[in-house]
């Protein structure tokens, strides 16, 4: 299995004092079971911190080997790779998140029967017991999608004329059209897509994933969020680490200013003082280490390594002047933007932002970031349906195509799972809010809707589940969103049930008490 | 709308109203309602404020309209205003005792209550009482007992796993001949009166109830010593784990209940002057087999102090602290892009001015979308449900945020003004860039943050970046003003400033700094 992390020498070591960097308890634990010499191997000079090798040399200790310095780097590193439950395919995520739920009938689930009924009333026992967010029932008729749908690659996925270029992916696509979910608002649907359950304080994917798998870029954060547009309803909720601890959390990349929240040394130190500076905080820390003994001590020279490293890492990271003229063309990122109005998006700009952000995405898994959290608001088309999507697709479909094929190309996509997903779907209703006759959106949709993802051990060209013939219901292989987590829990090598955390007396989890793996997506 | 001649109207008789409407085709007004006031307003010389109060949609007045209304129609009342005197005199002699508290009536009309299925409030499952969980002690009801801040307890045994240590509130329990009830059934239970909130409350702080004390100081003792007597802070149910001192919390319990009358400063200082914890945390390797965990207490344990106390220790360190208790949150500084990613960009940010800016860390306004950054980065939790012991991390990000961020970049600027104005230093060595006047003034720095007194060779090393830091500033004039910011000192050359500022910085950087030792 070529992992990161299978190179050290001494796994086992290597975990213990991940979690002894975490919690002083389990140090006391490893303490016991492990001589000071040994700590100082693998606490210390791993950094090549000059202090602590200082007192390895003082106390007639030898050099570290090669493999006690590997070890080392894990051992102060909090985020330090640890091993899945079983061997899986996936290394990566790159969570492409359509705020306000795109509409599936116009992208993924074509309904010929739908553009029959096309301003025919639903029967009322269909409607009876459902809640809508703005639809009135008494006068809402069918609205029949406009798209035209065609079959693509040798599986014959059906996309609509929106997609065209996410299209020629076909054959690298598993998509779902038996989704549902519990909500039907955005916030509480969002944290559910996210994180399992509709409750904010919980941890979202991403932070379960860091959480249990560590992360194997050495100088940047394990979880990171990319933003196009304007915000989502959901706000900092949908990349929080909840009650796991927040290290996990996702940190913003920011598309202004530094890319990092205070990456930049102060105006007016510059880069010699800095390092100085640091190398003192270095030596004094390290002194106290040798007065206290305290493994804190040591993460914490560690965590100001690693942010020194940050310093460089993260601007080489968003400096695409290193990237080809072929690729920056194929992201799309200086495509001129539609003249679509579309008045719901975050304003000019987003086409760029957003294809810039899908760039980043690869640069970020290519240095070893676990998750990549995209976010792009708003797909909540209640109204002008036709020309809000072209205008969103318009911007998402090139450069989401063109990363599938660059990570393909650079024989990432295998171990790098992309979704591209919004919280629900929306109703083959039309959207006839305060009665207005006229509809031309849809509204909200929990009880069955459609997203697709690609890469990381996932069956290529698979179209799964059914719905009926207007879209309403699911007739096949309903999946809930528990289930889908589970199920890419499981390509990353997690069993959903034991990735857990203590919390208020229960051992929680990603599924919350559900959660069923779908073996038919892994190939 | 005035009649020009008074009407009168007979029983039976019928006011019709007619309205023309002559805008367009179409009618100009919609649905609209028509008032009636007997009498002529005018003739009643009203206060102006009480005509515009009268002339408002009765749904449109606020409730301080309102009542101005009501109590300019209770002052035409001679009782009222009788009573109304020594309503006001009573509350007069009071006034220094009262103030505000909200309150929620539910005696009156108890609300039915649904077990939500999954926490779904559209899915409400059977109906439940209020009540206390069948394994912790039992109160009665404020209903079968009238008499105020009395709760008896009907079973005493706390939760199973407590309460088969040798507890002193258990045994002085049996003394008293009382045993363990078995927990109630489902009719029992629903034929009990209804209980209020003052159950609870009555029952939460009973003498007889030896949980809520329990769990107060196990918490208190968590925060001073890193774990708790019960390590599981959060959970005393039967998944939690066993006190280590199961006789001191006990003690504990009892001190702070009973003797100290829920007095948390007293009992705070209580433990605070104890030899236990006044000792060192040293490390101690004889300690290493003997009690790798310190359960045992044989030396204090250092602590990373709270993202909240990070702040303040940085403020004060820099004499910007404002130390104002109390009052509306405030916004220290913060990139306003951040606040753009709420919801629909719906709440902005806008940094608090003047001494505002330099609140306590616990004042910071938390908006639960957007968290202020510097708080979650320091593990302060998102304040989206409970929080009984936070995590304590160790990330880059924290180091980034101590380096660079804004507000404490203030502080070291603000932390080397405080050190090149200090008189005492200044008069002690008058030559002020000797190395003598250096190495007071970085002594003096460390007293400030770290609260002991510098090592020759912690000096030797702080002079060093000091003396580095000069030769770039004096080269560099521009680079020095930007490094000083808002904090130059008249008597000295900016490049001096600039240089301890960068040093001092590194104080403020070190692990024992926000470290509790």
């Amino acid at each position: 299995m070529p992992h990161a992390f299978d190179k050290h020498d001494c796994p086992q070591d290597a975990r213990m004092f991940a979690e002894l960097a975490r919690d002083p308890q389990t140090y006391a634990a490893a303490a016991q079971a492990q001589s000071r010499r040994h700590f100082l191997g693998q606490a210390g000079y791993g950094l090549g911190m000059a202090a602590l090798a200082d007192l390895l040399a003082r106390d007639g200790y030898a050099k570290p080997t090669k493999a006690d310095d590997d070890a080392g780097a894990s051992a102060v590193n909090p985020l330090a790779p640890k091993p899945p439950h079983f061997a899986g395919k996936a290394k990566k995520c790159i969570f492409i998140f359509l705020e306000g739920a795109p509409s599936q009938i116009d992208l993924y689930d074509p309904k010929p029967k739908l553009v029959e009924l096309h301003g025919k009333p639903l029967p009322e026992s269909m409607t009876k017991n459902v809640r809508f967010a703005f639809i009135k029932k008494e006068t809402a008729v069918l609205l029949g999608s406009k798209r035209k749908f065609t079959k693509h690659g040798e599986s014959g996925m059906e996309f609509s004329d929106l997609m065209p270029h996410i299209a020629t992916c076909a054959d690298d696509i598993l998509k779902v059209r038996s989704m549902h979910t519990d909500q039907f608002n955005h916030h509480p649907a969002q944290l559910t897509l996210l994180a399992g359950r509709p409750f904010f304080g919980i941890p979202t994917m991403g932070a379960w994933l860091t959480y249990g798998l560590g992360s194997e870029s050495q100088d940047l954060p394990g979880y990171v969020v990319l933003s196009a547009g304007r915000g989502t309803s959901g706000g900092a909720s949908l990349w929080a680490s909840g009650f796991l601890p927040s290290m996990y959390a996702g940190v913003m990349f920011r598309n202004q200013g530094d890319p990092v929240l205070n990456l930049s040394n102060p105006a007016g130190l510059p880069p010699e003082l800095q390092r100085l500076g640091l190398d003192v905080a270095r030596d004094l820390n390290g002194e106290r280490f040798e007065q206290m003994h305290d493994p804190e001590i040591a993460s914490r020279i560690a965590s100001y390594e690693l942010a020194f490293r940050m310093q460089s890492a993260a601007p080489e990271l968003i400096d695409l002047s290193d990237e080809t003229q072929e690729t920056i063309d194929a992201y799309g990122i200086n495509r001129k933007e539609t003249d679509i109005k579309a008045s719901r998006g975050g304003g000019p700009g987003q086409y760029k932002q957003f294809a810039t952000n899908c760039l980043l995405a690869r640069r970020l898994v290519e240095r070893g970031v676990r998750f990549v959290s995209l976010f792009h608001a708003s797909w909540d088309h209640h109204s002008n349906l036709d020309n809000e999507l072209t205008h969103n697709c318009g911007m998402a479909d090139q450069p989401v195509a063109a990363l599938l094929k660059d990570l393909k190309q650079r024989g990432l996509l295998d171990e790098t799972l992309v979704v591209f997903a919004g919280e629900f779907g929306r109703t083959p209703l039309g959207e006839n809010r305060g009665g207005n006759p006229n509809a031309t959106g849809r509204d909200h949709h929990p009880f069955a809707f459609s997203l697709w993802m690609a890469g990381g051990g996932l069956k290529g060209g698979l179209t799964y589940g059914a719905t009926d013939e207007i879209g309403w219901s699911i007739t096949e292989k309903p999946v809930h969103v528990n289930d889908f987590h589970a199920t890419l829990l499981q390509l990353f090598g997690i069993d959903h049930l034991k990735l857990t955390h203590r919390h208020q007396g229960l051992d929680a989890r990603l599924t919350g008490v559900a959660g069923k793996v779908i073996k038919d997506w892994i190939a | 709308m005035r009649t020009r001649k008074p009407l009168s109207l007979a029983d039976g008789e019928h006011l019709q109203i007619v309205l023309d409407q002559q805008y367009g085709g179409s009618h100009f007004f919609g649905r609209f309602k028509l008032r009636g006031l007997t009498g002529n307003a005018r003739e009643l010389h009203l206060p102006p404020e009480i005509v515009t109060a009268l002339k408002m949609y009765p749904e449109k007045r606020v409730a301080a309209t309102r009542t101005l209304l009501f109590n300019h129609y209770s002052a035409q009342d001679g009782q009222t205003v009788k009573l109304q005197a020594e309503i006001d005199a009573t509350l007069q002699q009071y006034k220094a005792e009262m103030m505000p508290v909200r309150m929620i009536n539910t005696a009156l009309n108890p609300r039915k209550s649904h077990r939500f299925d999954r926490g779904d409030f559209l899915s409400p499952a059977e109906e439940v009482k209020p009540g206390l969980l069948h394994v912790v002690p039992k109160a009665e009801s404020s209903q079968a007992n009238k008499k105020p801040g009395v709760a008896k307890l009907s079973r005493v045994e706390a939760g199973q796993k407590l309460s088969t240590m040798p507890v002193r509130f258990v045994a002085a329990e049996k003394r008293e001949g009382k045993s363990a009830k078995p927990a109630p059934s489902a009719e029992t239970e629903s034929a009990e009166p209804h209980n209020s909130r003052l159950d609870l409350a009555r029952w939460l702080v009973s003498v007889e109830n030896p949980l809520t004390p329990r769990v107060v100081v196990n918490q208190i003792w968590y925060r001073l010593f890193g774990a708790g007597i019960v390590r599981s802070v959060g959970d005393f149910g039967a998944r939690g784990e066993l006190p280590s001192h199961p006789e001191l919390l006990d003690w504990l319990a009892a001190t702070y209940q009973r003797d100290l009358k829920w007095g948390t400063k007293a009992f705070l200082k209580t433990i605070l002057m104890s030899a236990t914890y006044r000792q060192a945390s040293t490390h101690r390797p004889e300690l290493v087999e003997i009690d790798p965990l310190n359960t045992l207490l044989a030396r204090q344990n250092r602590l990373r102090v709270e993202g909240e106390v990070v702040r303040d220790l940085v403020l004060d360190s820099a004499g910007l602290l404002n130390p104002k208790v109390g009052g509306p949150s405030v916004f220290p500084p913060m990139p306003p892009e951040l606040a753009k990613l709420s919801y629909a960009n719906s709440f902005s940010w806008t940094d608090s001015k003047g001494d505002d800016r330099y609140r306590r860390g616990m004042y910071t306004f938390f908006k639960r979308t957007i968290p202020h950054p510097t708080l979650m980065t320091f593990d302060c939790p998102d304040a989206n449900v409970t929080c009984v012991n936070r995590t304590v991390s160790n990330t880059p990000l924290q180091a980034l945020t101590l380096l660079n961020n804004e507000s404490f970049v203030e502080a070291s600027q603000s932390l080397a003004k405080r050190l090149l104005t200090d008189d005492e230093i200044g008069k002690a060595n008058a030559a002020a860039k000797s190395q003598a006047g250096d190495n007071a003034r970085l002594a003096a720095a460390l007293q400030i943050c770290l609260a002991r007194k510098a090592r020759t060779d912690e000096l030797d090393r702080l002079d060093n970046l000091l003396e580095n830091a000069r030769e770039f500033y004096q080269d560099h004039p521009e680079e020095a003003e930007q490094m000083i910011g808002r904090f130059a000192v008249p008597t000295v050359p900016n490049a001096e400033a600039a240089a301890w500022t960068a040093t001092l910085r590194v104080l403020l950087n070190l692990d024992e700094f926000i470290t509790r030792e």
